[in-house]
């Protein structure tokens, strides 16, 4: 087999949420499974494969889920696994490719140019990735190779689930041309359907030369860019992870509420797993920021900065409690409150807390393993 | 009040309390100083109510009296002017009339008894201290100390004076709760037969900083003693006070690492250890400096990387023999210790890649840090 010029895979979990779900509690298996929260106010956040057949979405009001699907098994989102599962998948890229792009918690990009002696069949190290995969974590993922990003990405895209493809060199053009252009990144919904308009609606279209005068009134010298990456050139390079910038979590209440106490109890549940996830990844947070939504949908925010980056919630639950208290306003009816931790750098070891710094890891360790149900620290009677 | 003084005489008292005074505005007389004229010549005093300064300049005066000036304005004043004489004169509204040549300033005065007194002093129970190897204790440690840390204890230096027999110990030690400084001698001389056996105080950064700058001036040996909440501190005619810092100072002992056989510690060059750090840390990750370090057997390699810039990797030879142990550290907490030592050599020693590691001089035993790692 000829060597390739550049050989980048990019993978994408099934439905992680609703899968992790059924890994965490194998019960769920072959029901109608839905990550989110419940109805009158609760969205889809994500929805498996069997409940997507009834029309099931993400970003979906679960009540109209439930009316299309009323056997939904709706299951609450759980950070922690998540964090944990694409922890222990970043353990297999690792193992495989010097570099990975992580763009999110479910997808990667890698190169894998120079392991082509290694593993000359990229069907079978694809393959390999996806069986390593799943039997870390249980997830199952559609992976596709290419000689650039978004040909791999496409490719995934339409293979979707448990899906392997492989897009020989030279084929790229083919593969993408009868696709539709909302396929190919950078183009959205609204570009989409003014291109439609034009009678645009393949990939392939967009190289076609009796569209180029429109094309080129509506994207100028942008468009060559745009008609490369449609014959798949795309030299784009593999990154590996920029640091995170920040983490945050936020809900949206069943009900608008005014109680300061209830607010103040769902932030510190954001903190106390947020900080769980800082230090899963030695880092600490320098920033936070809290958010506040009102009844009238106006959104207020209060940021802050910590005498020093911390990851340990109960030195930085003080100052986000008399940050949330600042800005909420007495009797206004809240509808969403959420919190973001950000300018995240590595955590330097205390000197004085080494004994805490040691029983919180420990707490951590079964926190991993275990689950965030099964421990947490204790909590000090409020004066 | 009237006196004549020479101009460098009256700069030089004023260039001694600049740090001293408040810089920002919360009662406007502190940005001001004192000036009393005495029969022996003229007071200059400073406080910022933490810290006080006073100091005997030589003066011819015609007539006593006292007035509190701008500390600004007048140090502002005086460096602008030549040598030579210059005449004070205060009238009864405190205006100043400053004749130098012909020169001619007026400046604003507040009363001298708005002035807040610094506080009284016995002169007994003084332990004398040698002036280089104090300023040193202070160089050694001051740098660990915290900066406007929320724990507020530690933004103070801990000073000790320990009599055992007739050797009498004066250690100090630093810490912001992530790095920590220990700097010890013997003080030439036994203190005063009545003292306690032990004196523990925390003094905050500015009087350590002002001690220091004291002790940089050459003659005098300088004397320090303690009362239940203040420390006075004595230099050839000069005094300086400071209250002392309320609270607990962490249990330091506890978290300074035991000594270990030397082949388990890495002994490295110093400079060259400086050298590697200062080139890798330039594409550190920003504001932390993380620096990924790795000891193994005859030597230690650094690695530095950033996402938006690139990386960077240096080896150097050290003598270990202990197992490969790979951890992190910000670079400016190593270089901040490794800038204070004076020895060529220079020792760390650490038990796991997130244990505190211990930094050591061979040739100064007084002196020990402690830098905790990072994760990388």
């Amino acid at each position: 087999m000829d060597r390739w010029p550049r050989q980048i895979v990019f993978a994408d979990v099934d439905a992680m949420y609703a899968t992790a779900a059924i890994v965490a509690s194998p019960t769920l298996a072959g029901k109608l499974v839905a990550v989110g929260t419940p109805p009158p106010r609760g969205i889809i956040t994500a929805a498996s494969y069997p409940a997507r057949r009834y029309g099931v979405t993400a970003a979906m009001p679960t009540a109209q889920a439930f009316r299309l699907c009323p056997d939904l098994v709706l299951v609450p989102p759980d950070r922690p696994l998540y964090q944990r599962l694409h922890n222990r998948m970043r353990e297999v890229t690792d193992r495989f490719f010097d570099a990975t792009e992580w763009t999110s918690i479910d997808e990667f990009y890698a190169d894998a140019t120079d392991l082509q002696s290694l593993h000359p069949d990229p069907a079978q190290l694809g393959q390999a990735v996806k069986d390593a995969i799943f039997e870390a974590t249980g997830l199952r993922c559609t992976l596709a190779i290419a000689t650039g990003k978004t040909v791999a990405k496409v490719a995934a895209d339409c293979h979707k689930p448990d899906g392997l493809a492989v897009i020989l060199p030279g084929t790229e053009a083919a593969f993408l041309a009868p696709q539709p252009v909302r396929a190919l990144p950078g183009i959205g919904p609204k570009t989409a359907t003014e291109l439609d308009l034009l009678g645009i609606r393949r990939i392939g279209d967009l190289s076609e030369a009796r569209f180029e005068p429109m094309l080129r009134r509506r994207w100028g010298t942008r468009l060559s860019a745009l008609q490369a990456l449609a014959c798949g050139l795309d030299s784009d390079p593999v990154v590996p992870d920029r640091d995170p910038k920040s983490s945050g979590h936020e809900t949206t209440f069943e009900r608008d509420t005014d109680d300061l106490r209830f607010l103040e109890r769902t932030v510190h549940g954001f903190l106390s797993e947020l900080a769980h996830e800082l230090r899963a990844q030695g880092l600490a947070a320098g920033t936070f920021t809290v958010k506040l939504k009102d009844a009238q949908f106006k959104v207020t925010t209060r940021q802050r900065h910590f005498h020093t980056p911390l990851n340990y919630d109960p030195s930085m639950w003080r100052e986000i409690r008399a940050a949330l208290r600042g800005l909420v306003i007495p009797r206004n009816l809240y509808r969403l409150v959420g919190l973001s931790l950000s300018e995240l750098v590595p955590a330097t070891e205390s000197l004085f807390e080494q004994r805490t710094t040691k029983a919180v890891a420990a707490m951590d360790t079964v926190i991993e393993k275990h689950g965030a149900r099964v421990m947490r620290l204790g909590e000090i009677p409020e004066e | 009040m009237k006196l004549r003084i020479e101009r460098d005489e009256l700069l030089t008292g004023l260039q001694r309390v600049q740090g001293v005074v408040e810089k920002r505005n919360t009662m406007p007389i502190l940005s001001n100083i004192l000036l009393e004229a005495r029969s022996d010549g003229v007071n200059i005093i400073a406080t910022d109510l933490e810290i006080g300064m006073r100091g005997l300049y030589k003066a011819a005066v015609t007539q006593t009296g006292s007035v509190t000036l701008s500390a600004r304005k007048l140090y502002e004043i005086l460096k602008e002017l030549r040598e030579g004489e210059i005449e004070l004169t205060v009238a009864d509204n405190n205006w100043t009339t400053i004749q130098a040549g012909k020169s001619q300033f007026k400046i604003v005065g507040l009363p001298s008894q708005d002035y807040p007194a610094l506080p009284s002093i016995e002169r007994e129970g003084l332990t004398p201290l040698t002036g280089v190897g104090f300023g040193d204790l202070i160089r050694k440690t001051l740098f660990a100390v915290g900066d406007n840390d929320a724990r507020y204890i530690l933004n103070g230096l801990l000073v000790t004076l320990t009599a055992i027999e007739k050797k009498t110990m004066l250690r100090l030690v630093g810490t912001d709760g992530h790095r920590l400084a220990v700097a010890e001698q013997e003080v030439t001389e036994a203190s005063a037969k009545d003292a306690p056996r032990e004196i523990k105080a925390i003094i905050p950064k500015k009087a350590a900083l002002e001690m220091r700058r004291l002790l940089e001036e050459e003659d005098g040996e300088p004397l320090i003693g303690f009362s239940k909440n203040l420390m006075i501190f004595r230099k050839s005619g000069l005094l300086l006070t400071s209250r002392l810092m309320e609270g607990t100072y962490p249990n330091y002992q506890q978290v300074v690492p035991k000594d270990k056989e030397v082949e388990k510690r890495v002994t490295v060059d110093r400079a060259e250890l400086e050298g590697a750090l200062r080139r890798v840390a330039v594409l550190s990750r920003d504001k932390t400096h993380a620096v990924r370090v790795t000891f193994a057997p005859g030597r230690i390699t650094l690695f530095s990387s950033n996402p938006d810039f690139g990386e960077a990797t240096e080896e150097l030879q050290a003598r270990y023999e202990g197992q490969t142990l790979v951890t992190g550290f910000n670079a400016r907490y190593l270089l901040d210790v490794l800038a204070v030592m004076d020895g060529d050599g220079v020792t760390l020693q650490m038990e796991a890649p997130l244990s505190p590691c211990l930094i050591r001089d061979p040739e100064s035993p007084g002196f020990a840090s402690v830098v905790m790692p990072v994760k990388v």
